[in-house]
């Protein structure tokens, strides 16, 4: 044995931690290549092209954006939606997006490989998400250990939770805003454990970037609120929580002002109250203790009271004076139906209409969740074991192992902050993903970050077992041939002892096993990003018999059309899902728009659509409408049409003009049917007319009458439909888009 | 009145000079939070975003130094940073929340 040398020149330690390092980064940089290439399905299963509905509003945003800068964009008053009122984009907009989507093309730029507006757009998305997987790594890194971090960085590169809001092409607030919240949770997390102010800027200026980037970000500034409660709760208070939490609070707060669309809500707003309530008792809790370190005990107690009784009562007054006065508003729709879930279905019908804003289906969430949704539990027994017992040690004795050791505690306990925030963080984002399926987005990351947490706890145990039995097994070998040197003849009657006891084969076979799971999980992943998610809903593909493709382009074909046979100032009127779609791809002035600001607007739309063509046509030429576009799914098989979405158009209407009555729309027994059976004011509604006109002539399938409806199953109830003030000017290739013009009558 | 003498005195003697100064600093900020407030309650809030400028202008700092303080004071706690590099992320705060203000000030 020669001397030991310090650590830092022993070969091997280096070899181990030059290895140890190249592999972490290696890791790293694979999740973060995958997070980016398993984006890319649709892409290639299509092609480049901006998904869904709300997207394309951003990609048209983001246009103006770059072609006319910073200033003309604030300002912008856009007169191509929302006929005859118009839009204010700058304070309706959350211009994060636009930001991100803009430095992605200027560095393209600048680095010599220029793209255009679009496939900047598409990048955003997947860069994001490998953004993401480096963040989480630093969190879990920053809580439990770089083990954890890496196989948390690994699971959230391909969960499905995050990557369905998250393809390349789905360009909307959430594919840089889940990047934006972990980046502040880091940043929080870290000005806990430290105290260091430098993280509390940073925290600020991350919740700004959140707070240009989504609407979500009230999630932030009441979860952060909510741990420091429950840290105050669980004894847990400390000077950095409190210089944490009150620099965070003044310059995020601040800076979020400074975005137009959050304007003044942070002082005005109910949901901004919380935080401002624990700034306040945070404040309350500091000075009360300067006091008592300053006073002695009875004059402490002395004015506590008095403190306690003038502050109760000088609260509960200021708080009744700004609820009853109005300066405090409320929770306002979709944020209240968060914490009453059956508010928005009785009482705001748009706010219940949106899919995305519907409770979540069990399914679903393992679909989204997959094996994190599984381990999710033992991660938090896991977690609630190491916090167990922390309690702050002082003043243990001035012996130097005494002192390292209350250190270490402390400074294990300081660290433990930051644990205590993900746990806060995940029972949350559980409760409301359970509530509203659009927030499954913000429990992929902190299940990914428990579950891997559990899964590193349980594989250091297992190890620990494998590795303890392989070091005595070496041990036992070795000495056996030591003993078995000296001597010369030895029968070898005994059998020779099992050397490998039964808890490491147990600990062989669980390890195998989660590498198993893991796998599956990733298998899933794979399929579901290339199946499930990875549909631009603007075009469809489907699978004949034969396995070959058909791609249905109708949409495209008929925006298409109107962007070249119609006059460049024609204004078209359709439900508020296709808005955005028609301003951005057919580049005409549309009436109503997925941004549904305007209820009464809306429910003018949806009167339209459900009066007969007479009633109608008032309202048509009062609006200045062009053209009317429907989608209609009768003959090819569609299934997000108009006449599936009409009754949400009837019960809209009928909020706010109460001659259109529901029932009307339904058969005798209360069904929804288009047969000859449906309801007397549907068979004559200006919908069920466009949707179904020539309709009846048409042998849609062989052994039916024709006038079949193939999505709904039946044969449809009214054939004889002619429209006096409308005429038929184009049907897409499957009739899924109706387009009709309005004919402008002299006399009226 | 005795014993607030004595409180006082106790004050004085226990905390050291660099943190009275600071102490002062957070009283006077304190002081100029109720004095905008008051205005802003006796004559008017507007334009709005002056008035929200001024009380953060007031408030920051006086939370900031506040911090200041427990950092200097216990450093143990916050995992033994020193006096100096404390200072250096107290200016950082000041430094971004005057930018802002001066941008919302309008």
């Amino acid at each position: 044995m020669s001397t030991s040398v310090p650590q830092e020149f022993d070969d091997t330690y280096r070899v181990h931690k030059f290895l140890q390092r190249s592999l972490k980064t290696l890791i790293l940089l694979f999740a973060c290549i995958v997070a980016f290439i398993i984006r890319f399905f649709s892409v290639v299963k299509y092609e480049s092209i901006i998904h869904e509905f709300d997207p394309y509003f951003q990609y048209r945003a983001s246009q103006y954006f770059i072609k006319n800068g910073m200033y003309d964009f604030h300002n912008w008053f856009d007169e191509r939606t929302w006929y005859p009122i118009g839009r204010i984009v700058g304070p309706t907009v959350y211009p994060g997006l636009m930001w991100s989507a803009a430095a992605v093309y200027y560095f393209m730029e600048f680095i010599g490989f220029p793209v255009d507006v679009r496939n900047a757009c598409m990048i955003v998305s997947p860069l994001w998400a490998s953004f993401t997987v480096l963040i989480t790594y630093k969190i879990v890194k920053a809580v439990w250990s770089k083990g954890a971090g890496l196989i948390a960085a690994m699971m959230i590169a391909v969960i499905p939770g995050y990557m369905s809001r998250s393809v390349a092409g789905s360009f909307d607030n959430e594919c840089i805003s889940i990047f934006a919240l972990l980046l502040t949770f880091y940043f929080w997390i870290r000005s806990v454990q430290t105290g260091n102010l430098f993280y509390s800027v940073a925290t600020a200026l991350s919740y700004f970037y959140m707070a240009s980037a989504w609407g979500g970000y009230v999630f932030i500034i009441n979860l952060i609120p909510l741990y420091v409660l429950v840290m105050i709760v669980f004894g847990r208070y400390s000077d950095r929580l409190f210089a944490a939490y009150t620099t965070f609070y003044i310059l995020g707060i601040l800076l979020s002002m400074q975005i137009q669309f959050v304007s003044f809500m942070p002082v005005q707003s109910g949901e901004h109250l919380a935080s401002f309530g624990m700034f306040g008792f945070c404040t309350v809790i500091e000075a009360v203790l300067f006091f008592y370190r300053l006073l002695t005990k009875e004059e402490f107690s002395r004015a506590i009271r008095v403190v306690i009784a003038v502050f109760v009562v000088v609260a509960a007054v200021a708080l009744a004076v700004a609820s009853y006065s109005g300066y405090i508003t409320p929770w306002t729709g979709r944020f209240y139906n968060l914490l009453h879930p059956t508010y928005a279905k009785s009482h705001i019908p748009i706010i219940a209409s949106v899919s995305e804003h519907q409770p979540t289906a069990w399914p679903h969430f393992f679909f989204d969740l997959h094996l994190t949704s599984i381990i999710f539990p033992a991660g938090i027994w896991f977690i609630f074991a190491k916090l167990k017992n922390q309690r702050s040690i002082v003043n243990v004795g001035t012996s130097k192992q005494a002192l390292a050791e209350e250190a270490e505690v402390n400074a294990e306990r300081r660290r433990n902050d930051g644990l205590f925030f993900i746990l806060v963080y995940g029972l949350a984002s559980l409760y409301f993903s359970g509530v509203m399926v659009r927030l499954m987005l913000v429990l992929a990351p902190v299940a990914c970050i428990i579950c891997a947490i559990a899964l590193d706890k349980v594989s250091q145990n297992l190890f620990t077992v494998v590795t303890e039995q392989f070091t005595a097994l070496k041990i036992g070998v070795m000495s056996k041939i030591a003993a078995h040197e000296e001597k010369k003849a030895s029968s070898n009657k005994d059998k020779p002892k099992s050397l490998v006891s039964k808890e490491v084969i147990v600990s062989i076979v669980a390890l195998a096993t989660i590498v198993i799971l893991l796998l599956i999980y990733g298998a899933h992943c794979l399929w579901a990003a290339s199946t499930a998610y990875s549909s631009p809903s603007i075009v469809m593909a489907w699978y004949r018999q034969d396995g070959s493709v058909v791609m249905i382009d109708d949409f495209r074909e008929a925006y298409s059309w109107l962007r070249h046979n119609t006059d460049v100032n024609a204004r078209v009127m359709s439900w508020w899902d296709y808005g955005y779609q028609l301003t951005a791809v057919a580049n005409r002035t549309v009436l109503v728009d997925n941004n549904t600001w305007n209820n009464s607007h809306i429910a003018t739309v949806g009167t339209a659509m459900s009066s007969t063509e007479e009633d109608a046509y008032p309202i048509l030429r009062m609006l200045d409408v062009d053209y009317i576009l429907v989608v209609f799914g009768g003959m090819s098989g569609f299934s997000g049409d108009d006449i599936n979405k009409f009754l949400w158009m009837v019960r809209i209407g009928g909020g706010v003009f109460p001659r259109i009555k529901e029932k009307d729309y339904l058969s005798k027994r209360g069904e929804y049917r288009v047969d000859r059976e449906a309801g007397p004011a549907f068979l004559t509604s200006l919908m069920y007319s466009m949707c179904y006109y020539d309709f009846g002539k048409i042998q849609t399938m062989s052994q039916r009458p024709a006038g079949f409806d193939v999505l709904r199953g039946v044969e449809i109830g009214r054939k004889d439909i002619s429209f006096k003030h409308l005429e038929e000017a184009y049907t897409s290739d499957r009739w899924i888009i109706r387009i009709y013009k309005v004919k402008k009558d002299e006399s009226f | 009145m005795d014993t607030s003498k004595g409180i006082w005195n106790r004050y004085r003697t226990s905390t050291p000079g660099l943190i009275q100064t600071l102490d002062l600093f957070i009283v006077f900020c304190g002081v100029m939070v109720v004095a905008v407030f008051g205005y802003g309650l006796v004559f008017t809030t507007q334009p709005f975003n002056a008035f929200i400028s001024a009380i953060f202008a007031t408030a920051g700092p006086l939370f900031f130094t506040i911090s200041l303080r427990m950092q200097i004071l216990n450093p143990k706690e916050f995992n033994n940073m020193s006096p100096e590099w404390a200072f250096l992320s107290y200016l950082a705060c000041i430094g971004l929340l005057f930018f802002v203000i001066s941008s919302f000030l309008g």
